[in-house]
């Protein structure tokens, strides 16, 4: 092989590598883009199934109504959660920025996991990745 | 002068000459960058579950 060639393929290689190794700033905005995803994914199946119950009977849509306002408090946590740790990404700097984002997370995903059961529906896949996402992340807050 | 000086120089010549036109776009792309808004675009406050359940009352 030519020199021009052998630099051309060193180059290549060099920057596959770099590709593949992902920082963890990276992980952690990926992370809370996921969650984010998932807690509006799951709140907006919480809201059809009270709108679903609106044409049932009285005590059907009392008790549509109590999972509903249990979602609603559900995300307000979340919500706070999620954006405190997108905040944290923001500032990326600080050796403890990783461990704030994984906890704010885990706090996140609490309150996923009560919208989750307030619902009582099918799980969304979406909802269920987001899930899995702040397990992964669960053992970074320590 | 190397391609990133080029580019440069470039870059602050369309500012000077469209400055009205350059400079939201760029202020929008580094606004943009910032996950908190994208976050706070993605979840609006107040959650679909609560709009839902005030639904139907007087």
């Amino acid at each position: 092989l030519g020199l021009q060639v052998k630099i051309v393929l060193f180059v290549t290689a060099l920057s596959l590598v770099g590709c593949a190794s992902v920082t963890p700033r990276e992980i952690s905005r990926a992370s809370v883009l996921g969650v984010a995803e998932a807690l509006r994914v799951a709140d907006a199946t919480c809201a059809l199934q009270v709108t679903a119950a609106a044409a049932l009977g009285d005590s059907e849509r009392k008790l549509a109504k109590k999972r509903a306002n249990d979602c609603a408090d559900a995300y307000d946590l979340s919500r706070s959660a999620v954006l405190s740790a997108a905040y944290a990404v923001d500032s990326w700097g600080t050796a403890k920025s990783q461990r704030d984002v994984a906890c704010f997370i885990v706090v996140a995903s609490e309150g996923l996991a009560t919208i989750v059961r307030a619902a009582g529906e099918k799980i969304p896949l979406v909802v269920q990745d987001g899930i899995t996402l702040a397990k992964m992340l669960a053992a970074r807050c320590k | 002068v190397s391609a990133e000086d080029f580019v440069f120089e470039l870059l602050k010549l369309a500012i000077r000459i469209a400055p009205d036109v350059l400079s939201p776009i760029l202020r929008r792309g580094a606004d943009d960058s910032l996950l908190s808004r994208r976050v706070l675009a993605m979840l609006p406050e107040e959650s679909a579950s609560r709009a839902a359940s005030r639904m139907g009352e007087p």
